[in-house]
């Protein structure tokens, strides 16, 4: 489903230049989950940006469904993610102003779904934020903009989820329910995901894992591996 | 406690910060532009108005002039001279002119030497032959005829002609002389002697009737002292003349702009202001985190607010700086451009009156930002952990009240005219009013189409809803900028058109009275032989008002009222079946009852509300050595400015058959006809032709000032717009910025980004073009109305036109911002985290 080959971002400093993400390749299948783990600077948010086709490297490809997603324009790339993405971010990025059920609407309608409104309620139910449809973000706990977040991501069934340390900006208690949450719409849906994350223990519930550190993969490990280890 | 030195050195260090950042440039500039404009506007018209009063001071012969009907105390004149002022006097009076026995009343001014002290007059060998100026007074034993004179007494230059009981002899032919536009209706002819010779003639003696004028000029400082140490001496009877009462075409059009100057640079600061409380509202927001993380380090928000004001402060120093610099520049360049279309040299440019363009602006900069870093002080530390945290709003009441004082402050520097200030004052509120209901009932019918089927007419729908407070805001800026750009553009084209058309080519230039009753029909053959054309020939007679409804006026005008012009003089009054072009019905209806017992009159508006008159009062006139009384039956409206006869009193035909009449009109003659003239009125030795051209060249010089000013002020005005513009644009960019970097992690197209954003912008273009149109009639009615008198029409074109051209500017201002925002890649979003 999600390959990365030998991945790699370069930025340039002053005359020289810094290494971002170093020639990191994995695999990942679909209705597979991996941790992405590392130290703060260590590259982990480059290389969603990648995955996502956010941005482009200075070597390697991404592939997504066999297909390199840089080969294709930004504009297909927009397509692509509209079509096969979504995304939950550390700090929600809710659209401000917007009630939780325009929010959670954005990208169906983005697709032309006609039921645009209706899907959205449905997956506000599941979120659990079915009295909260009129609330605007401003208006609601982090935990409760979260779960939109989640909705907004997982309304369009995409293959591939991406997130970026989801429970970063919670509390502990509402982070594990955060992140159930979005493990069962995972399962349920078959969702593939990719998890940025420093919490090791989050990373255990992940099919897989990858350790990076100052842009190199350390390490690559399945979550049988980890349990052995 | 930190001391001041190093909180001022860590407002230059953010300072700079910003600078690099371009955080500031926006109100930077917004502040540069105020001074500037103030600037230009200020050292500009400041010189036009220096030299349209040069011109105004030309038509009445001096800067100031007192008229009495008896001397003045010599401590008047000594005080002038102590002042340094140059004085000239002349003594007005009606006397009989004989010569070769034939005998003329005519209107004799004796004047002093070094008369007129401002202007010209010009005299002739022979009638209307070519003339030459002169800057003086006719020699001794010497006078000046006007032309009619020259054939009702047969005389040639070098005659003698017997003045009272002195004789004079002719020297030249009067062409033109100061202050012609006021002698209109003087029916006898004037002729100017010298004031020495007024004792040989033994006229004047104790009880004769004789208008004395005092004539000064000098530097302003010293006339102003004068005026005031002169006014509160003055008695009733006595009077200081200025322009307005010499030449009301002049006069209306110098009042007129001078309204619109005023007007225009109170709205342009209150753009200016608008764009800079825009500007300061985006740097705040952006100094949230730097504030949070100050007091963090331990500084008081009192000392968060002496960085932010010490980072305002050198804001203000640089704004001012590159304003004046380039409002010096500019106005130079302005000068240089406008020397090409103006006849009279400017004058130097003053430098001292900068200094009001500079406190209004930093009057403007400190009463339009501060809220902003009140803000910025009142930032809670905790900000640092929780980026969530906002300040405290500053109380609104507290911002409004801070606003409107600064406004009132401004207002109070700019204008001084109470009537035009409640205007803009009452119109501003209104507006404001008008603004926020109609964007607020807008908007929620717009609503209603977020369901549409394009997914980015609902997303823009949506937005204009969700941040409802900032979409009001930018339809209040974009809707005042349209609403005052067109407002002024229009005020402009109608103050320039109806200047225009009161000088227009086929305006009368010449007007023809005392024709004698005889002679109407065979002057019409006349001007149909030649092939000229002449408006209607009026009968007029000239009344004095005594009473209204049989009692005095003394007792039934009030104290007031009986200082107007109408009661000081007589009236002229004429009959007719037809309302007479240029006049309008206030009251009452047009047409005279088939048999009436007693007389039934017009009267013209002013004169009516002046001296308290309504329909229905009985009138009491004095008509040479008659009496006469008439009951009005409707008022009338006059538009002075038509240079066709106009009369304050019209009567029913046959009402005054007994008096005996004298008939008036105007016509057009161009110069190459003008020999013509001298044959009328040999023909017709009575009758008087008075040149209005020689009248309009000067009128039209000063309206060529005065418009150029105009033209000048609209530049800053649509400058001052655009800036604000600018300013409540960038803002906007912010939340753009970050909308579309999610927009596009969800997978949506650059273009379907670009398309919602310009949709908003759409929205936003056609509501407050729309606001903008209704105020702009709202706000036309009342200044035509009430501060520039003129009728009021509806602007249907404007309706079509504005929408049109504000979403052209919109979509052309907001195209390379739009691209801006949908450009970064929205990985920076995720950094941000």
């Amino acid at each position: 489903m999600l390959t990365a080959i030998n991945l790699g971002k370069k930025v340039k400093t002053g005359d020289s230049s810094l290494t971002i993400l170093d020639n990191v390749s994995f695999e990942l299948k679909k209705g597979c989950s991996l941790a992405i783990l590392g130290e703060s600077g260590s590259g982990k948010t480059t290389m969603l940006g990648l995955l996502a086709g956010l941005d482009t490297p200075t070597s390697g490809e991404v592939l997504i469904d066999g297909k390199s997603i840089f080969k294709l324009s930004e504009e297909e790339r927009a397509e692509l993610r509209k079509n096969n993405l979504g995304f939950v971010f550390q700090s929600f990025q809710l659209i401000e102003g917007l009630t939780a059920l325009e929010n959670v609407m954005m990208p169906l309608e983005l697709k032309g779904d006609k039921d645009a409104k209706q899907k959205a309620k449905e997956m506000l139910e599941k979120v659990g934020l079915g009295k909260r449809f009129q609330h605007t973000a401003n208006q609601l706990s982090g935990g409760e903009q979260q779960r939109v977040a989640i909705a907004r991501a997982f309304v369009t069934q995409p293959a591939l989820l991406l997130a970026d340390e989801p429970t970063g900006n919670l509390d502990t208690a509402t982070g594990e329910k955060i992140i159930e949450l979005m493990f069962s719409l995972n399962s349920e849906l078959g969702t593939t995901l990719v998890l940025v994350t420093h919490d090791i223990h989050l990373a255990g519930r992940c099919d897989e894992s990858l350790t990076l550190s100052a842009g190199k993969m350390m390490s690559k490990s399945s979550a049988e591996e980890s349990e052995v280890a | 406690m930190n001391s001041n030195g190093l909180l001022i050195s860590i407002a230059w260090r953010i300072f700079k910060r910003d600078w690099k950042r371009k955080d500031l440039l926006v109100l930077l500039l917004s502040m540069a532009v105020a001074m500037a404009s103030i600037s230009v506007i200020y050292l500009v018209i400041d010189r036009i108005e220096s030299a349209t009063e040069r011109e105004v001071a030309d038509v009445l012969g001096a800067d100031v002039v007192i008229a009495s009907p008896r001397e003045v105390p010599v401590k008047w004149l000594e005080r002038a001279d102590n002042l340094g002022l140059k004085s000239a006097q002349s003594v007005e009076f009606s006397s009989v002119l004989f010569a070769k026995e034939k005998l003329q009343l005519a209107s004799i001014k004796a004047v002093s030497d070094g008369y007129p002290l401002k202007g010209r007059i010009e005299i002739a060998e022979k009638p209307y032959a070519e003339s030459r100026i002169l800057n003086t007074s006719p020699a001794r034993g010497k006078l000046w005829l006007e032309p009619r004179l020259f054939s009702i007494l047969s005389v040639q230059k070098a005659d003698q002609v017997e003045v009272g009981y002195t004789e004079l002899e002719v020297d030249g032919a009067i062409m033109l002389q100061p202050g012609q536009g006021s002698t209109l209706f003087n029916i006898a002819p004037t002729a100017i002697i010298n004031i020495d010779d007024l004792a040989a003639t033994k006229i004047i003696q104790p009880g004769s009737r004789v208008s004395y004028r005092y004539f000064f000029s000098g530097d302003d400082e010293a006339l102003k002292a004068f005026t005031e140490q002169i006014k509160p001496e003055l008695e009733t009877s006595q009077r200081l003349l200025t322009v307005f009462d010499e030449s009301p075409v002049a006069g209306s059009a110098i009042t007129r702009s001078k309204k619109y100057i005023a007007l225009s640079s109170l709205l342009t600061l209150i753009l200016l202001g608008v764009a800079i409380a825009m500007s300061a509202s985006r740097y705040a927001r952006r100094q949230f985190d730097m504030s949070a993380l100050m007091r963090c380090f331990g500084l008081t928000n009192n000392d968060v607010l002496k960085v932010f004001l010490g980072i305002l402060t050198i804001v203000c120093a640089c704004g001012v700086a590159l304003g004046s610099a380039f409002g010096i520049v500019f106005q130079e360049f302005l000068v240089s451009i406008l020397k090409q279309w103006i006849t009279v040299d400017l004058p130097q440019a003053d430098y001292s009156v900068l200094f009001i363009p500079l406190m209004a602006t930093v009057i403007l900069l400190l009463g339009f930002s501060v809220p902003s870093l009140i803000q910025v002080k009142n930032v809670p530390p905790m900000r640092v952990l929780r980026k969530q945290l906002e300040p405290m709003s500053v109380g609104s009441l507290s911002v409004y009240l801070l606003s409107a004082i600064t406004l009132v402050i401004i207002m109070w520097i700019q204008m001084q005219d109470v009537k035009l200030l409640m205007s803009v004052l009452l119109g501003l509120v209104g507006v404001a009013v008008l603004f926020a209901s109609l964007a607020s009932l807008l908007l929620l019918v717009m609503k209603q189409f977020s369901n549409s089927r394009s997914a980015a007419v609902n997303f823009s729908l949506r937005q204009l809803d969700a941040n409802k407070g900032i979409t009001l805001l930018h339809l209040l800026a974009f809707s005042i900028t349209i609403f005052v750009i067109a407002l002024m553009v229009l005020v402009r084209t109608e103050l320039l058109g109806k200047w225009q058309q009161s000088l227009g080519e086929n305006i009368p230039n010449h007007f023809m009275v005392n024709v004698k009753p005889g002679e109407v029909e065979q002057i019409r053959m006349f001007f149909e032989q030649n092939h000229l054309q002449i408006a209607e020939l009026y009968p007029m007679v000239r009344g004095r008002i005594t009473g209204i409804n049989d009692q005095d006026i003394k007792e039934a005008v009030s104290e007031e009222g009986q200082k107007h012009n109408s009661l000081r003089r007589e009236l002229n009054i004429t009959w007719s079946q037809q309302l007479p072009v240029g006049n309008q019905l206030v009251t009452g209806k047009w047409g005279w009852p088939e048999s009436s017992d007693e007389p039934l009159i017009s009267i013209e508006e002013r004169t009516a509300q002046a001296i308290g008159l309504k329909v229905g009062d009985r009138i009491n006139f004095s008509i040479g050595a008659e009496k006469w009384t008439a009951k009005i039956i409707n008022v009338r409206s006059i538009d002075w400015q038509t240079f066709t006869p106009n009369f304050y009193v019209i009567a029913n035909p046959g009402s005054m058959d007994g008096f005996n009449a004298t008939y008036i009109s105007s016509f057009r003659m161009e110069q190459e006809n003008k020999g013509l003239l001298a044959k009328l009125v040999k023909q017709y030795p009575s009758i008087t032709i008075i040149e209005l051209d020689r009248i309009f060249e000067e009128v039209q010089s000063i309206i060529e000032k005065v418009s150029t000013a105009v033209e000048i002020i609209m530049i800053f005005v649509v400058i001052a717009g655009l800036a604000l513009l600018w300013a409540a644009m960038e803002q906007t960019f912010d939340n753009k910025y970050k909308q579309s970097a999610i927009l596009r992690t969800l997978g949506a197209s650059k273009s379907f980004i670009a398309a919602s954003f310009r949709f908003e912008y759409i929205w936003l273009a056609l509501l407050s073009s729309t606001m903008a149109i209704a105020a702009v009639e709202l706000v036309t009615y009342l200044i035509y109305r009430y501060a520039f008198e003129i009728e009021f029409q509806f602007h249907w074109q404007l309706w079509g036109i504005l929408p049109a051209a504000t979403l052209f500017l919109m979509l052309l201002a907001s195209w390379q911002g739009v691209k801006r925002v949908t450009e970064p890649p929205p990985l920076n979003l995720i950094r941000q985290g």
